[in-house]
């Protein structure tokens, strides 16, 4: 169990964690995801006791990290940089931390046959790859066999096997009554492996509901529709039992009246159907379903440290640009 | 994906951090680096080295007993011994301050600081583990240095004797002033952060500042700079390697017969002992509330 609450952290004149409360339950895998710079390590290094809040508490199994007798059974830490000497081999790191709390050396090989790393136990870390280096942090994180893991982005830099073993690591620990905290900043990794999801973005909550609701809450399907005469048709949808909501239009040229909406309530047939009643044409009839990513995307557009500038749009209203669906030619339309 | 109410407690739960663990763990983080046995296998080589060569080319000079008469007795003794120690000392504060900036550097403090959240019982240990290896070798390269320059020594006459309180301590000298200087840079190392940073700290402290300072004392004569010198962290500690009435033999501005005053033995080492502790006490502070 995790409990934050009003955690701070400022650096000189920045915010990176602003007053976030939230609370990691045991027995599942909760999710923190958000894009880069968000404020997620930040957070996890307060829980850890490594950084000091500037305001605000967190507790770990209901202690402040520091106060804990035997942290590393009580939390097991993947911090995102490597906390790892290169010189010494994996064998003697996972020793040497094991050598705190009295652990036993049986112990320690352990691990590395959990973690699959008995090939590489005896070399130097400082030639691991990415993987391996992963590895050996999640080896140090399960060390004292503890009762909370937090993780911090820990598929990063493993094969699509590791990535599954990892999954498969977490949904075990949560299941045997742990508390698993993993970050992310994929919503596709956190639909995949969590069953509650906390959405951070400058540092900030966003979010904080179980995955199946957020998912629930993002696949919302509507249907965009370009006609001429938009304000006949939307008046018929309304009749009909439906929403219609104007949308901007990239194409719309001056102050030249709307012909975008985005229809919910009614399928695409239904809505055809209605127009050939009013005698509306149609010259765009397209079912939209906004899938988890990019509700992700939504709820932390305002968020994003650094934002890659849409070059295919010249001037202004970059945002509608952005958020039009049909310049995603990922194949999302259906 | 439902909740359980399993309440799930590790089978080590009982297994607490302990002062006596943090010790083994650093033991162990000490050895386990290449690093370490570098340097203090050129600590020991250049106390036994210096020993060796001073006490050889004395030997040689000496075959002139015209340079016999004038020079024979204005080295004591303990010196051709000792006289290693002036760069002994810097390898060795390296490894000190290694123990420390090495942890920052690769990332690996976050995961000590993550087994011992208290924070300071690392600090003692690192101390503790530092002081030991560092004395160990220090005392043992000595008394190498002792054994194997003393045939060379006893054929011109020139005796160390272990009887002598002041010789004794003069020998002892040389691990007791290395390792506090090693203390002296781990306390260094926690402020810095940064290897390169903290080694030439700390050779600028022992080694460039005291050069520079003697030097200035002896050209100017003003009181004001000769208090100075005497104060300084090295010109202080390393008295307790030498002996009444001679200088150290590399701040070489300070010949036989000097007139720098300077602290007695004893004196000395306290005053280096006193920024010693002063020093880590700063790092203890800052280590306990700097973000990791």
């Amino acid at each position: 169990m995790i409990e934050a609450h009003g955690l701070t952290k400022r650096y000189g004149p920045k915010t990176a964690v602003d007053g976030v409360t939230f609370t990691v339950r045991p027995g599942i895998v909760t999710g923190f995801l958000g894009p880069n710079g968000a404020g997620k390590s930040t957070t996890m290094r307060m829980i850890m006791g490594l950084d000091r809040p500037t305001a605000g508490t967190v507790t770990v199994n209901g202690l402040p990290y520091a106060q804990l007798r035997s942290p590393l059974t009580q939390v097991g830490a993947l911090l995102e940089a490597r906390a790892v000497h290169p010189g010494r081999s994996a064998r003697m790191h996972l020793r040497v931390l094991a050598a705190t709390h009295g652990l036993p050396t049986s112990r320690v090989d352990e691990v590395i046959e959990l973690t699959g790393l008995e090939s590489v136990a005896r070399k130097r870390v400082g030639g691991f790859s990415l993987g391996m280096g992963q590895r050996l942090g999640i080896a140090a994180a399960l060390l004292g066999d503890p009762k909370t893991l937090i993780l911090d982005e820990p598929v990063n830099g493993l094969d699509p096997e590791g990535v599954l073993w990892v999954r498969n690591l977490a949904r075990y620990l949560a299941s045997q009554g742990r508390t698993v905290f993993l970050s992310s900043h994929l919503m596709s990794e956190v639909a995949l492996t969590a069953d509650h999801v906390i959405v951070i973005g400058k540092g900030r909550i966003l979010a904080d509901t179980s995955v199946k609701d957020f998912t629930a809450g993002a696949s919302r399907k509507v249907v965009r529709v370009r006609t001429p005469r938009a304000t006949a048709l939307a008046s018929a949808i309304v009749r009909a039992g439906g929403t219609a909501t104007p949308v901007p239009d990239d194409q719309a040229v001056g102050d030249a009246p709307p012909t975008l909406l985005e229809v919910a309530g009614l399928d695409a047939p239904a809505i055809g159907e209605l127009a050939l009643t009013a005698e509306v044409a149609l010259h765009e009839l397209t079912p939209v379903a906004s899938t988890l990513e990019q509700a992700y995307m939504e709820l932390t557009a305002d968020s994003v440290e650094y934002r890659t500038e849409d070059v295919s749009h010249v001037g202004g209203a970059a945002a509608s640009a952005a958020a039009t669906p049909g310049t995603n030619a990922s194949g999302e339309r259906r | 994906m439902s909740t359980t109410t399993t309440t799930f407690t590790s089978p080590f739960a009982s297994s607490r951090v302990r002062f006596s663990r943090l010790l083994v763990s650093e033991w162990r983080k000490l050895w386990s680096l290449r690093s370490t046995w570098w340097v203090l296998g050129i600590t020991a080589l250049l106390i036994i080295g210096f020993a060796l060569i001073f006490s050889a080319a004395m030997s040689s000079a000496m075959s002139d007993p015209e340079f016999e008469r004038q020079m024979g007795g204005a080295i004591h003794p303990t010196t051709y011994v000792t006289s290693g120690y002036t760069f002994a000392v810097l390898v060795g504060a390296a490894l000190g301050a290694l123990t420390v900036t090495g942890e920052y550097s690769t990332g690996m403090i976050r995961a000590t600081l993550s087994a011992a959240p208290t924070r300071l019982p690392v600090l003692w240990a690192k101390l503790v583990v530092v002081a030991v290896a560092i004395f160990g070798v220090t005392a043992l390269s000595t008394a190498v240095a002792y054994v194997v320059t003393n045939p060379i020594l006893s054929g011109h006459n020139i005796h160390i004797d272990l009887s002598d309180g002041e010789h004794v301590r003069a020998l002892l000298g040389v691990p007791l002033y290395v390792t506090v200087v090693a203390l002296f840079a781990v306390a260094v190392g926690v402020l810095l952060r940064s290897t390169p940073g903290a080694i030439v700290t700390v050779v600028g402290v022992f080694f460039l500042v005291p050069t520079i300072a003697s030097v200035i004392a002896m050209a100017t004569g003003q009181a004001w700079a000769e208090a100075v010198n005497k104060w300084l962290p090295g010109a202080a500690g390393e008295r307790i390697i030498t002996q009444v009435g001679e200088a150290a033999p590399v701040n070489g501005a300070t010949g036989p017969g000097s007139t720098l005053a300077l602290f007695d033995a004893w004196t000395g080492f306290a005053v280096l002992g006193a920024y010693t502790v002063v020093l880590i006490a700063v790092a203890a502070v800052v280590l306990k509330r700097r973000d990791a």
